[in-house]
């Protein structure tokens, strides 16, 4: 059985603790321990700067110090006794509830936690993260925003959606996390994101090939144990939305296809309306077309007003549950930028501040995509002429690695931005108090107080103020430095996709001309043409997008292009940058043009007219 | 299943220390003068120390300190990694010893994207 789903019960994100026993701890009191924690960490960090000249507060640090501690020894106490009892109200479910299924999960539970006893199973759900033990109440914008966002989720992915939505609506960091694995996940290869997907049930022992375990162990880095837990909560969603289905025709059925199209045109249509549509809008649409099922994969082809709608909008194929994943993936894309979108309406001021290169704090969990496309790709490597795209891949890793130095530091050498607006914060912190506790006295304290605390007030808030300045500017580069960071990470993955694709491309070509030379062979044949055929061959193009397809000879390609003329595929369609150089071959900058010339070319020989397909 | 979680056993809580313990427990190993006890007699000890000598401690206990993070943020990732442990042994627990089953649906899971 699974346990998960019941966890991420829509509507109840408050997490429940129970007193388990006499060795129970207490839950944690609601007081924003993260706070705290911050301030204590800050405090510290500027008191031990202190103590260089002065060890006199040595106690004041032990102080925090063990706080910290104590604090993060609590959380850790609070999330297993959590976990247990989770684990424990998800068998008392699976038991088929009642008291004797309670007596049984306490009697099993009391070998995990001596003297545990479920209290009440029913209500022990929803706390996967003991952190979160305030109900976190949506504003009325807020709840408004969650309703938008479900409207537009098809029913079978509604309830996994709400968990996903409610809580990322009502805490960035959960949107942070949920844009980071998708943004992770979306860079795997099929074979590793299935392994991705399997999660803990993946199987180490099968015959993964060394580069697909490499990927999900970097995948598995990358999102960290929340968008390990993330990925799992997606999984048991789509399970649990598959269930029930499971006896159905997983193919898309003839009217479903119908719906999704006219809803996909629909969505176009209102966006092509938009004079002049942001990067984020046009994501926000590929999100809500994902989430109905078209296949995006391709965003230029989507956009491609000259291409007819069916070719624009293809259906990802598959099962109910890979299309639930898929559809459940563009819906967690789709919250995190409609949380980017509905910021910006609330605040201008931070589209202003988020924007790239532009100093100022990026809005908590709204990342853009940076996602350049195809077009982007052909740019960059025609501004960098005499570059490839795996140079440009090299050069940006570097950059993208120098920023990460930047923003994390390499210790011991050099500190990082992040770790300086640490020590510069409790440094504020301190001048703070200092400033705090010496108004206190100029008010309040004997005569003498009072003139030596005004006297050493004036410097006390000059100093907070420049710790104050210090900690802005700090910030203001932390933002900087992340948007070009980001621009970075999204400009890699923009040039791998287009390789990858370009791959898939080559493939897809060498495949239809294998199956063109079959067909053409069989009876009647055309052996001219099997052979201009049998000299074909594709390769990629140096620039990593396009492809390039060499005939035998000139006077070959030259055959073929005549071919296409006179069946009625205008050779110009191809998109080619004729080579004058090397003139026996034609670079394709969209592959999939190519094979409608192929398929011209083969359909309507006239020798070939009677063969049958060989397959 | 393969997985060596399920086959674990009864899941171990890791062992819960409070501040102080855990506090002393490292510093101990650095600078036992800023222990919970130790500290106690700081006062007495240094009260004749000169300016210099009074600078010099505190550079010392600053890096006891610098020294003290390093170590709590090891500390703290075992921690972390024993509770992540603990949390999956738990759940896994309970599969075990409950009667459903859903390695078919995993299965038809892994089909389904297997076969992408």
């Amino acid at each position: 059985m699974r346990l998960h789903p019941s966890f991420w019960q829509a509507g109840e994100s408050r997490f429940l603790f129970f007193a388990g026993g006499a060795e129970a701890p207490q839950a944690p009191q609601p007081e924003a321990p993260d706070q705290n924690r911050e301030e204590a960490k800050n405090a510290v960090a500027a008191l031990i700067e202190q103590l260089k000249t002065d060890p006199k507060n040595v106690e004041v640090v032990q102080k925090l110090e063990i706080a910290k501690a104590e604090m993060d020894a609590n959380k850790d106490q609070a999330t297993c006794e959590a976990a247990v009892d989770r684990a424990a109200s998800a068998y008392y479910r699976a038991l088929g509830r009642g008291p004797e299924a309670l007596a049984k999960v306490n009697t099993d539970f009391n070998t995990v936690s001596p003297g545990y006893q479920l209290k009440d199973p029913e209500g022990a759900k929803n706390f996967d993260n003991p952190e979160n033990t305030q109900e976190k109440k949506l504003t009325p914008e807020q709840e408004k925003l969650v309703q938008n966002l479900l409207s537009i989720v098809p029913d079978p992915l509604k309830k996994a959606a709400e968990s996903v939505i409610r809580e990322a609506v009502s805490n960035p960091q959960t949107a942070a996390i949920a844009q980071k694995t998708f943004d992770a996940f979306q860079r795997l290869s099929q074979r590793a994101k299935v392994e991705a997907m399997r999660g803990q049930a993946s199987k180490q022992s099968e015959a993964l090939s060394p580069q697909i375990q490499q990927e999900v162990e970097q995948f598995k880095r990358e999102v960290g144990p929340e968008g390990l837990t993330f990925m799992q909560r997606l999984r048991d969603g789509v399970l649990d939305a598959a269930q029930g289905q499971e006896k159905q025709d997983s193919k898309i059925t003839p009217e479903e296809r119908e719906n999704a199209l006219h809803e996909a045109e629909k969505i176009l249509s209102d966006f092509e309306k938009i004079s002049a549509p942001t990067e984020l809008e046009r994501n926000l649409v590929l999100a809500q077309l994902q989430i109905k099922g078209i296949d995006v994969r391709e965003p230029d082809v989507v956009f491609d007003k000259g291409k007819k709608p069916e070719e624009r909008f293809k259906m990802l194929e598959g099962s109910n549950v890979e299309r639930g994943i898929y559809q459940l993936l563009g819906i967690v894309s789709y919250v995190v930028l409609s949380l980017q979108k509905f910021k910006e309406t609330m605040n201008p001021e931070e589209k202003k501040k988020g924007a790239p290169g532009v100093p100022g704090k990026l809005p908590e969990g709204a990342i853009a995509t940076g996602n350049i496309g195809k077009e982007g790709v052909r740019k960059m490597l025609k501004d960098n002429p005499g570059k490839t795209a795996a140079d440009l891949i090299s050069v940006k890793e570097t950059e993208r690695d120098a920023s990460k130095k930047k923003i994390d530091g390499d210790e011991p050498a050099t500190r990082g931005i992040k770790k300086d607006l640490e020590l510069a914060t409790g440094v504020q912190a301190a001048e703070k108090t200092k400033v705090e506790g010496l108004r206190q006295k100029a008010s309040t304290g004997t005569e003498e107080e009072k003139r030596d605390a005004s006297s050493r007030l004036i410097q006390a808030e000059k100093d907070y103020k420049n710790a104050t300045t210090n900690v802005e500017t700090l910030q203001q580069q932390l933002a900087q430095e992340q948007a070009t960071l980001h621009r970075l990470e999204g400009e890699i993955k923009s040039i791998k996709d287009v390789q990858a694709q370009a791959s898939l491309d080559k493939s897809a070509l060498d495949q239809a001309i294998a199956m063109g030379k079959i067909r053409l062979a069989a009876p009647p044949g055309n052996p001219k043409l099997v052979a201009l055929l049998e000299g074909v061959k594709i390769d990629v193009s140096e620039n990593a997008i396009d492809l390039k397809v060499e005939f035998a000879s000139k006077e070959a390609r030259a055959e073929f292009l005549q071919l296409c003329d006179q069946r009625n595929f205008d050779p110009t369609k191809l998109n080619v940058e004729i080579d004058m150089i090397r003139d026996t071959i034609l670079t394709l900058k969209d592959a999939q043009i190519f094979r409608s010339a192929l398929d011209a070319v083969m359909a309507k020989l006239p020798e070939a007219g009677a063969a049958k397909p060989a397959s | 299943m393969s997985d060596p979680q399920k086959s674990s056993g009864i899941p171990q809580k890791p062992p819960f220390k409070s501040g102080a313990e855990i506090f002393d427990g490292i510093m101990m190993e650095i600078e036992p003068e800023l222990t919970t006890t130790g500290s106690q007699a700081l006062e007495e000890k240094y009260k004749n120390e000169t300016p210099e000598q009074k600078k010099a401690r505190g550079e010392r206990y600053a890096k006891a300190f610098e020294e003290y993070e390093k170590r709590y943020a090891a500390y703290r990732l075992e921690q972390e990694s024993q509770v992540h442990a603990f949390k999956r042994q738990v759940i896994h627990f309970a599969e075990d010893r409950s009667n459903g089953d859903d390695q078919q649906r995993l299965f038809s899971l892994e089909s389904a994207l297997g076969s992408a």
